[in-house]
């Protein structure tokens, strides 16, 4: 453990602080992450639809929604992890309840999914893996591939698994862990994949490919298979979401960042306009940990700033106000705290497939923010 | 044309319980309910099993029935009720002259009660408030009502009754002041049916008066709505009451894993469409705070709300809800209006719905000049496993999921385990909180079912998945997915079911107030509204 006194500190893993995170480290010197566990996106797909976000957040110009997509692009290709789409287009991506979700941006294995240019699509099952049916998505995505005109033909096939040593059935998340400990696993994988994949343009999967599966890895996947693969997330807990959570952590790590999960925040330490630091919920003693700067993106349903607002919830009782420079003003607009910056879902009204965007977008503002305010206050 | 003997409408525990009372006679029946089991009043409510206590000072009729009642079914029904105890507590403020009235009510009534110390009872129940004045134990338990229900038709079914869920009676026929028979619709297909008979049953509960206007006749029937709060464990061990004249939110019953306040009264024009003011949440926590103070800090899950049927005679019109007696009324729509084969079972409650259905079979038994005595206070309702059975099981399974698997399945966990030992894939625990196994969900879905489910809630019904904290949001999709590989529907009707299970999971959570059960309900908004793009949350949704 390095020292507890910081530059930044970045409250929250979902996917607004890990891009703040990411986007300070660049600047700061001595950066933390601390959070809870991880954040909601790591249980869906992940996907990003950026379309229309700067009609519904004003304020917003595309500029400043195109910077933090391109920084996040390239931040995810960076860390293995990378991320295929921009703001101006447009995918289909199937789902484990067989319907194609519009989207702008997503991690490549399930970028390919899209039916256009695809005619034939085999959707694979493992026999014991009970939480996914590949004839159900099959015979759905024929029903909706069909009502778009498309030509892209579904079938499902179920292949068969060693069985695991621990337990009689199967989940992705455990064939996933299997095939990182042990390469034969893998193998037994391509090998039962093989026959199916004969005439096939697309072969749809759980995901279930390893945790540690990076891009390189998952396009030798494809190679050893012979065809293109789409992994879909199945339900939490999700391969894609919780390897793309690891990927972006080691990069962070690789980066200078400390990475500190598994304890909430108990309280924000104020003085006057300003937060001094937090207490961490550690077993034994609690930490504290100083910072200049803080980014607080601990999700729509975090209650850490409400002991200092005193009452100061708006109607919703959710949506908190942030200024320009995202610092959280009271009713009367007054900053709370100078050098705290908020990013995520708080921010205020916007449609939920916005979630991803908004999240990637604020948490890059306040990665910036927090990096110049911090530059300031040093000069002073 | 189908003929049977005698024809039930309505599936709560009354109608299943006559339907089981006629069969264990020998007494051809069929039960006719327009949705699935414990639909209505049965499926809403605490699942309290009185002993009689909260009604001996207003009621001594009701509260001798009950605790008569509450013997038998601890009895016979032991697969159903928890056998939890209650208690009865003067909470700081309240009355004390409620007390001493109650006191002498229970031992007027024979209710067995036990004074207990202040340290007696905290010992006991330590999440009572320090300062309470007054405990006393008494026997009263919990009934899974769906289990209750259930248990009643599959015995039923198991000698020779029928039971159609879907099926909505829409007309009754009548010739020279006779039952013919009833006409219903299957509600999936929306095709009609016929079926002769010589008797029918109204036991429709909440819709008893709709039913009852068939024949052209008046049920005086009061539906009074009664909301309820599910927490996300106990914090009892027994039911708790509050002694004291019976008000909103004054009895808190431990049901399995989670725990159920309750409940309100307001009248209300029928038993559909219902919903909870965001004011009656807020009175009803309150008041229960009172009562158990660790409420405050618990995970409120889920609110529900159902109507209960009271029967109110013209003589007690000006009654407010809590008032009207809690007594049932057997009907006999020949001594009244003339016309024969039709009569109305009203008003009870869940606790006395055996001698309810008692008396009804016992009119039945008179008219149709049929002398067999009722079996239903003698006869288990549900088999049990053996012993050999148990022992494999616990090779295989957890104990936990044993216990309520063999409570839910009785001999029939014998079949589970058997499947279980064929493919040891099937011991995978699909609903994590009612540890609901995928074998049993086979068999529930299988040929063998006695009770055959339609939807998603239906499982719920049978095996309580879903109920948990998740509330369908895993195991739903297992139970829709596990629905359309038995090839019960294609996948276009799994989705279609998926989407209605879904409001109806979401519509109970959104009346709760904003609280950790919120982050549960947006992720499974967010995953099956954004991530999957399938069915967003709408405003307008009724289960009914």
């Amino acid at each position: 453990m390095r020292g507890d006194e910081l530059d930044i500190l970045v409250i929250g893993e979902g996917l607004s602080g890990l891009t703040a995170a990411a986007t300070a480290c660049e600047h700061a010197s001595r950066l933390m992450l601390a959070s809870k566990g991880p954040g909601t996106f790591a249980l869906g797909t992940a996907c990003v639809d950026v379309d229309g976000l700067d009609a519904c957040a004003p304020g917003l110009g595309a500029n400043e929604v195109g910077k933090a997509i391109a920084f996040f692009v390239e931040l995810t290709s960076a860390a293995g992890c990378a991320y295929e789409g921009g703001m101006r287009e447009r995918r289909l991506v199937p789902t484990i309840m067989g319907t194609f979700a519009e989207v702008s941006l997503a991690p490549r294995p399930l970028w390919k999914g899209d039916p256009r240019g695809v005619n034939k699509a085999v959707v694979v099952g493992i026999e014991n893996v009970f939480a996914f049916d590949a004839n159900f998505v099959a015979e759905q995505l024929s029903v909706h591939s069909k009502n778009m005109g498309l030509p892209t033909s579904y079938r499902g096939v179920v292949v068969k698994l060693p069985q695991s040593q621990h337990q009689d059935w199967l989940t992705p998340l455990e064939i996933a862990i299997e095939i990182d400990r042990n390469p034969l696993y893998g193998q037994a994988l391509i090998t039962a994949l093989k026959p199916v994949a004969q005439g096939a343009d697309l072969l749809i999967i759980p995901g279930v490919l390893g945790l540690n599966f990076g891009d390189d890895e998952i396009r030798r996947f494809e190679d050893a298979v012979g065809c293109a693969i789409c992994e879909l997330a199945t339900l939490p807990p999700s391969v894609p979401g919780l390897r793309l959570l690891r990927r972006l952590e080691s990069h962070l790590a690789a980066m200078g960042g400390e990475i500190c999960t598994g304890f909430s925040v108990q309280t924000l330490c104020m003085n006057g306009d300003r937060c001094t630091g937090v207490v961490l919920d550690t077993p034994g003693k609690p930490r504290t940990v100083h910072a200049d700067s803080v980014i607080l993106a601990s999700g729509k349903f975090s209650r850490l700033l409400e002991d200092h607002t005193a009452g100061e919830k708006d109607a919703s009782g959710r949506t908190r106000r942030v200024n320009g420079e995202l610092q959280p003003v009271n009713s009367e607009g007054v900053v709370m705290a100078t050098n705290i910056f908020e990013c995520g879902s708080i921010l205020g009204k916007f449609e939920s497939r916005h979630g991803n965007a908004m999240a990637i977008v604020s948490g890059y503002q306040a990665g910036m923010l927090a990096y110049q305010r911090g530059v300031q206050y040093a000069r002073q | 044309m189908e003929k049977t003997q005698v024809v039930i409408i309505g599936g709560g525990a009354t109608g299943a319980g006559i339907l089981r009372d006629l069969a264990l006679r020998g007494v051809p029946a069929v039960l006719l309910e327009k949705k699935d089991l414990a639909n209505g009043a049965t499926g809403r409510c605490h699942g309290l099993l009185h002993s009689g206590g909260r009604y001996v000072v207003k009621d001594a009729d009701a509260a001798k029935e009950c605790i008569s009642e509450n013997m038998i079914l601890k009895k016979v029904a032991a697969a159903c009720v928890h056998d939890v105890g209650g208690m009865f507590v003067h909470v700081r403020g309240d009355d004390p002259h409620y007390v001493e009235q109650w006191v002498a009510g229970c031992k007027r009534v024979g209710i067995p009660i036990k004074e207990l110390s202040r340290d007696e009872a905290l010992s006991l129940e330590p999440n009572l408030p320090a300062d309470i004045l007054k405990a006393y134990t008494c026997p009263d338990g919990h009934i899974d009502v769906f289990q209750l229900t259930l248990a009643n038709i599959e015995s039923a079914v198991s000698k020779g009754a029928t039971f159609r869920a879907y099926s909505e009676v829409v007309g009754i026929e009548i010739e020279n002041h006779r039952v013919r028979g009833v006409r219903y619709r299957d509600v999936n297909t929306g095709e009609e049916e016929s079926l002769q008979c010589e008797i029918v049953i109204n036991a429709a509960g909440g819709w008893a008066q709709q039913i009852a206007a068939m024949a052209g006749v008046e049920v005086p029937v009061r539906c009074d709505r009664g909301a309820l709060l599910i927490f996300n464990h106990c914090v009892v061990k027994r039911v708790v009451n509050r002694c004291r004249k019976p008000g909103d939110a004054d009895i808190l019953v431990p049901c399995g894993p989670v725990c159920i306040l309750g409940t309100s009264s307001v009248t209300v024009p029928g038993p559909e469409n219902l919903t909870v003011p965001p004011e009656e949440v807020e009175k009803l926590l309150a008041l229960g705070v009172e009562l158990v103070p660790a409420l405050a800090e618990a995970r409120l899950l889920r609110i529900f709300t159902g109507a209960r049927p009271l029967y109110v005679p013209k003589s007690a019109a000006g009654a407010g809800g809590r008032e009207v007696s809690r007594n049932f009324a057997l009907l006999d729509h020949e001594t009244s209006e003339g016309i024969h084969g039709f009569m109305s079972i009203v008003g009870g409650k869940l606790t006395t719905y055996r001698l309810m259905a008692k008396a009804t079979a016992d009119l039945v038994c008179q008219k149709l000049h049929i002398d067999r005595p009722c079996m239903t206070d003698q006869v288990p309702i549900r088999d049990s496993a053996g012993a050999e059975v148990l022992k494999e099981a616990h090779k295989w399974m957890p104990a936990a999921a044993i216990e309520k698997a063999h409570r839910r399945l009785g001999s029939r966990l014998a079949m589970v385990v058997k499947a279980i030992q064929e493919n040891p894939a099937m011991a995978e625990i699909v609903c994590e909180c009612e540890l609901v196994t995928r074998s049993e969900l086979e068999l529930v879905f299988g040929n063998s079912a006695r009770v055959p489910v339609q939807t998603i809630g239906d499982v719920g019904r049978r095996t309580r998945l879903g109920f948990g904290p998740c509330q369908g949001t895993f195991c739903g999709y297992k139970a829709m997915l596990m629905g359309y590989r038995n090839n019960k529907w294609s996948a276009a009707r799994a989705s279609q079911l998926m989407a209605t299970y879904l409001d109806d999971r979401w519509k109970g959570q959104s009346w709760v107030p904003d609280g950790k059960q919120a982050e549960q309900l947006n992720l499974s908004q967010e995953l099956f509204g954004t991530s999957y793009n399938f069915h967003k949350r709408s405003e307008v949704s009724h289960e009914g």
